[in-house]
């Protein structure tokens, strides 16, 4: 059971942009249980954890074979923050 | 309860001892290269006595402030040689706390390699060039002759009064579990990856569990094992001994049971175990060993242990603890310190080699929770830990809960007196109750703080009523494992119909509501 998402936040909902994007939006709203995300909510709107941040970066591995680390969504814990920063990991990972 | 009393090993003489014997056996792993065991020690030796040449010896703690990595385990090491103490300050923990902690410490000489570092006390700061630069210097040295009691390690934890607690840690606590007849999965062919956050004694069993006994240990550099690190880690480098927290592992089992696949030792434990959890990964790993274990760091690492057999998942009350490993004894005690029978439940005392020498400067909580007692008539140290548990007929340990506020969240021991009493002493704060969020299964997920607001007549300015504000003054005095995630502040606190603040009304405050956490820039968390 989920709950809604303006319970959490006053913030008009902004649709997240692009695969990456959605798919983070999509695995954080389902760790937090909340019914929607957007791409300026933050992972601690919804009352993010440390473990809740090792859940999504294991499913982000496991449904779209991307590599995050909790540490970043600590960091960047704004949807579109976070999207860039593993976009931009994984294009530094393939020309290492 | 018997406590055998062979006499233990120091670390790092076992460490040197296979250093002797297998020179080229690969002690750590880094970045997917192995060093050796000559490198360690040749380098530990180096640090060591460039440590003595400062003033480092018996008696002294010697705070590090490193990440993770080879050179970090050197100077553990090498302080050891020189017959002082370590301890692992984590690099994430706000400024404040590591001051507070230094300052308790006092030392003579600290280890970082931060150029910025204020200069209250000595400071070394181990060269550019890492390990292998250590390792070419190659400094001789002899290692202080200190007993197996002696101080090897200090581990901070949450404290009720507000600072944190060290439990100083004897170097017998630690090899106690290791070698001929210790614990499964340790020793040469072994590997253990290493993940433990740095000031944790789990991270002495995932470091000091395979490199006294001539194994390896896997350096993670990430502060989080994930499932596909897992994977990497077994198939690259022969990982096949494990240490993981309960919730994570509970995590793992939901999210990706087969990365446990090539394993051979599972140690698990630091919370309540999840029985359902534990049944699942039976299931699908019917051959792989799962072990569970209980213990508080005062008596270090583990206490007791189980290894699971599904039936265990069906025991009411919950999955049995097991019973104590080598060098350990356990006595549960009733209020008037008399041994409890089978079936009846007390509190869980734990005695032999295992136990902390106490709190670092802190003599009297140390005599508080150190006493000595008469058991069976025969006068013993235990450690009251404030656990209550039960023995079977079996003679298997059962643990029942806490007696008072401790609680735990992800493995973390958090006292929620210790936030209060930070959180109590912030302007803006009249009075305030912390407390565990807790899912549909009654498991503690995320901490809350509720707080009455300063009165509008005494205090007209009243801008610190804020709680991003308090938010933001708690992260600059506690590590994040102690800030909470949910913060209100209130006019006055819910109560019930005979006047009692209502627990289950702030509870409900604080699961769905605005969390006060709306930060955004250089913020780490560490478990």
């Amino acid at each position: 059971m989920s709950e809604s998402r303006e319970q959490f936040v006053d913030s008009a909902f902004i649709e997240p942009d692009g695969e990456v994007e959605q798919s983070i939006a999509r695995i954080i709203a389902d760790v937090l249980a909340v019914d929607r995300v957007g791409r300026t909510d933050s992972f601690y709107d919804f009352g993010g954890t440390s473990l809740a941040a090792i859940k999504i970066c294991a499913r982000l591995a496991q449904e779209r074979g991307w590599r995050a680390e909790p540490a970043w969504l600590f960091i960047n814990d704004v949807v579109a923050d976070f999207a860039l920063r593993v976009r931009s990991e994984s294009v530094l990972a393939a020309e290492a | 309860m018997s406590a055998p009393s062979s006499s233990q090993p120091l670390i790092h003489d076992a460490v040197a001892a296979h250093a002797t014997r297998d020179p080229d056996a690969p002690a750590l792993v880094w970045h997917d290269r192995a060093i050796s065991y000559r490198t360690l020690d040749t380098a530990a030796n180096t640090y060591a006595a460039d440590l003595a040449d400062r003033g480092v010896g018996p008696g002294q703690v010697v705070p590090i402030l490193l990440d993770r990595s080879p050179e970090m385990v050197a100077l553990e090491l090498a302080v050891l040689k020189t017959g002082a103490a370590y301890t692992n300050l984590d690099p994430n923990w706000p400024a404040e706390r590591q001051r507070l902690i230094i300052d308790l410490i006092a030392p003579a000489v600290i280890v970082t390699a931060d150029d910025q570092w204020d200069g209250r006390f000595d400071r070394y700061q181990p060269s550019d060039g890492g390990i292998d630069d250590a390792a070419w210097r190659a400094r001789a040295f002899d290692p202080a002759s200190v007993p197996p009691d002696s101080p090897a390690t200090v581990f901070f934890t949450s404290g009720t009064t507000g600072v944190p607690k060290g439990v100083l840690s004897p170097h017998q606590a630690v090899t106690r579990l290791f070698g001929p007849e210790g614990l499964d999965g340790f020793g040469p062919g072994h590997a253990t990856p290493q993940v433990a956050a740095l000031p944790w004694d789990m991270y002495a069993f995932e470091l000091w569990g395979q490199l006294t006994t001539g194994g390896t240990v896997v350096l993670v550099a990430e502060s989080y094992l994930l499932p596909n690190t897992l994977r990497q880690v077994v198939s690259r480098h022969g990982v096949d001994t494990l240490w993981i927290t309960t919730s994570v592992f509970n995590l793992f089992v939901d999210e990706a049971p087969d990365c446990f696949d090539g394993l051979a030792h599972v140690y698990t434990g630091g919370e309540k175990a999840s029985p359902e959890h534990m049944r699942g990964f039976l299931t699908h790993h019917p051959d792989l060993p799962l072990w569970n274990a209980y213990g508080p760091a005062e008596s270090c690492m583990i206490t007791t242990l189980r290894r699971l057999v599904p039936a265990d998942c069906d025991v009411p009350g919950g999955v049995p603890v097991g019973t104590p490993v080598r060098g350990t004894g356990v006595v549960l005690l009733d209020e008037r310190d008399t041994c409890c029978e089978p079936g009846r439940e007390g509190e869980i005392c734990i005695a032999g080699q295992g136990l902390a020498n106490g709190y670092l400067a802190q003599p009297e909580l140390t005599r508080e929770k150190f006493p000595t007692v008469d058991i069976d008539g025969v006068p013993d140290r235990i450690y009251r830990t404030g656990d209550v548990g039960v023995w079977d007929d079996d003679g298997v340990l059962h643990y029942r809960g806490r007696r008072d506020r401790q609680i735990k969240i992800s493995g973390q021991r958090i006292e929620l007196a210790e936030i209060e009493s930070v959180a109590g002493s912030l302007p803006g704060v009249r009075n305030c109750i912390a407390f565990a969020v807790t899912d549909s299964d009654g498991v503690p997920v995320r901490l809350a703080l509720v707080y009455l607001v300063p009165r509008s007549d005494a205090d007209p300015s009243g801008p610190s009523d804020d709680p991003l504000r308090v938010h933001d003054q708690l992260r600059r005095l506690l590590p994040a494992y102690l800030v909470p995630q949910t913060i209100r502040g209130l006019t006055q606190y819910p109560v019930t119909a005979n006047g009692k603040v209502d627990r289950a009304a702030l509870h409900e405050i604080a699961r769905i509501s605005r969390p006060a956490t709306r930060v955004r820039a250089g913020r780490t968390d560490e478990r």
